[in-house]
C-alpha cells in the first residue's frame, strides 16, 4: 500500500476546503491526481506517528507548503525530489513543481474561522469577544471599518477587532482591513511565518489576492515573510521561491492510500509515495 | 573582492583565469582555488558564527560579523558573510527575532536555534512581570537576565523591543516600556 510521511501542518484538499492534516479524521476523502492527470478524490488513512523529522517550507508560485524532510514532491518534469534535497541541494531555482490549484471561489466559513484563529494567536491581548492587533502600517483613518476601533497609545496604534469583522468586510472595507493588517503599498508589513503558519499564509493570500504579494526578507531564506501591497495583479508567491528548514523537529503523520497510480495533493503540491 | 591567505583565497567574483571551485548560496556565488579550500573557508565562518551565537544570545548582523571576523583567519567581506549567514538561516541553524525600535522601525536580531527555548523563557518572564508591574525598563531586564554579560544592555533592549513588536508593550522612551492599558480595557481583558 503506498504511503508517505507528511508534516502535521500540511494541508489536504477535501471536497470543499483545505484542512490541516492534524485536524483530519483517520479516514478521509482527499483530492489527488490519477494516472491520466485528472483530479480525483480517493480515501486515505491518516495516522500520527512518533517519528521526529525536520520540517521544510517549500513555495511554488501558487502555494506555500510545509513538508516533512522525507516527503517526495513531484516536479513539473515528472522528476521526484525529496523536500530535504530541495533545501540542501543547490538547484532550487531550476525546480518547478507540479502544483495543482484547488482554490475555493468563495472563502468558506472554515477559511474565515482559520484566519480569525491565526490572527487571535498573534494578538497580544484577546478576550472572548474581541482581540487587538498592533497596526503595522498605513497612515489612513480606519475608523470607517465597522467592527474596528483604533486606539493610539504613545504614538502606537492598535486595532481592536470584533470577531465577526472579517466575515462582514467586503469591497473597499476589506481592502482597508488588509492595509491595517499588512501595511500600505509604501509601508509593507511583515509576517513571521512560523512552523504552523502555512495555512495562515495561504488563507491570507487566497483572500487578499491579487492585492498582496509575499517575499522573503533581505537576509535571505529566513522564516520572516514581507507582505507587499500591490495594485497590479501578480503571482502572490513570485518573490518567495526559497525553501528553508524550520528550526525544529516535529512528529510527522503518515498517509496511506490504496491506488498505486494515484498521488495525493498535499498543500497544493503533488507528492509521491515513499520508496 | 578576493580574500587571500598564502596559496588559497575566497572571493565573490569569478576569477578571470585559472581553475576554481564555485558554490552558490542564495544569490551569491563564492569562489575559491579548490573545493577543499572553499569548504574550509565556509566551515570556518559557519563554525565561528555558530560559536559566537551560542555565547551571545542575541546579536545584530553587524556586531555578529565583527565577532565572527575575530575568529576568522582571513578578511571576511560582507558578501561572504551574508552568503554563509543566509545559508545558516535557510538550514534552520539560526533564527531571526523581530524587534521594534524606539523610532518604530523594525530591527532583525539573530540568535541560535539552540537558544530558542531560553530566549522564549526570558520573553515570557518579562511579559509576565510587565502584566503585574505595568511597566519595565531596559535596565531592569538587564539586571534580571543579562547581568554582567557582554552587550547585555542591548540584549535587554531587544527583548523589550520584541515584546513591543508583538504589541505587548509600547515605548515611552528608548529604555522605558509600558503596558498599553487602553488596549487591554478596550478588549475587555481582566488582568489581576
Amino acid at each position: 500500500m503506498p504511503s508517505a510521511y507528511v508534516s502535521p501542518n500540511s494541508q489536504i484538499f477535501l471536497r470543499d476546503r483545505w484542512e490541516p492534516i492534524l485536524n483530519s479524521t483517520a479516514s478521509v476523502d482527499v483530492a489527488g491526481v490519477n494516472r491520466h492527470g485528472k483530479v480525483e478524490w480517493q480515501p486515505i488513512e491518516v495516522c500520527g506517528t512518533k517519528r521526529l523529522e525536520d520540517l521544510v517550507i517549500v513555495c511554488s508560485s501558487t502555494r506555500l507548503g510545509e513538508f516533512a524532510a522525507s516527503t517526495t514532491l513531484i516536479c513539473s518534469d515528472g522528476r521526484p525530489v525529496a523536500a530535504r534535497q530541495i533545501v540542501e541541494g543547490f538547484e532550487e531555482s531550476r525546480l518547478r513543481f507540479e502544483s495543482v490549484s484547488c482554490e475555493m471561489h468563495q472563502p468558506s466559513e472554515r477559511a474565515w474561522a482559520s484566519l480569525l484563529t491565526e490572527l487571535r494567536k498573534r494578538s497580544p491581548f484577546a478576550a472572548r469577544s474581541k482581540f487587538a492587533l498592533r497596526c503595522v502600517g498605513g497612515s489612513r483613518n480606519f475608523e470607517n471599518i465597522k467592527g474596528v476601533k483604533i486606539i493610539s497609545v504613545r504614538d502606537q496604534r492598535f486595532a481592536v477587532l470584533d470577531p465577526d469583522v472579517l466575515s462582514r468586510s467586503k469591497g473597499q472595507t476589506f481592502s482597508d482591513l488588509g492595509e491595517l493588517l499588512f501595511g500600505a503599498e509604501d509601508e509593507p508589513g511583515v509576517l513571521e511565518c512560523e512552523v504552523s503558519d502555512s495555512l495562515f499564509v495561504n488563507t491570507l493570500v487566497s483572500m487578499w489576492e491579487p492585492s498582496i504579494q509575499l517575499r522573503c526578507d533581505s537576509l535571505q531564506h529566513t522564516s520572516t515573510i514581507t507582505v507587499l501591497r500591490t495594485d497590479s495583479p501578480s503571482v502572490p508567491y513570485a518573490q518567495l521561491r526559497s525553501s528553508f528548514f524550520s528550526a525544529f523537529e516535529q512528529k510527522v503523520y503518515e498517509l496511506h492510500w490504496s491506488h498505486v497510480s494515484w498521488k495525493p495533493i498535499v498543500s497544493g503540491f503533488l507528492i509521491a509515495p515513499s520508496s | 573582492m578576493a580574500t587571500r591567505t598564502r596559496d588559497h583565497w575566497i572571493s565573490t567574483s569569478r576569477p578571470i583565469s585559472g581553475s576554481y571551485a564555485e558554490l552558490t548560496f542564495g544569490g551569491i556565488s563564492l569562489y575559491s582555488s579548490t573545493p577543499e579550500a572553499l569548504d574550509k573557508y565556509i566551515d570556518q565562518v559557519r563554525t565561528a558564527t555558530s560559536d559566537v551565537l551560542l555565547d551571545h544570545l542575541l546579536l545584530i548582523r553587524q556586531v555578529l560579523k565583527a565577532k565572527v571576523q575575530e575568529n576568522c583567519s582571513f578578511s571576511l567581506t560582507d558578501r561572504i558573510f551574508g552568503a554563509v549567514l543566509g545559508r545558516m538561516l535557510k538550514m534552520g541553524e539560526l533564527k531571526v527575532l523581530l524587534c521594534l525600535t524606539a523610532n518604530f522601525k523594525r530591527m532583525r536580531v539573530i540568535y541560535h536555534s539552540k537558544n530558542h527555548d531560553r530566549l522564549n523563557e526570558i520573553i515570557a518572564a518579562v511579559r509576565a512581570k510587565v502584566l503585574i508591574a505595568g511597566s519595565v525598563s531596559t535596565s531592569e531586564v538587564q539586571a534580571s537576565y543579562f547581568e554582567g554579560l557582554w552587550a547585555g544592555y542591548y540584549m535587554a533592549q531587544q527583548v523589550c523591543g520584541a515584546l513591543s513588536y508583538r504589541g505587548y508593550l509600547v515605548h515611552t522612551d528608548r529604555d522605558q516600556f509600558v503596558l498599553p492599558r487602553e488596549v487591554i480595557d478596550a478588549v475587555g481583558l481582566r488582568i489581576s
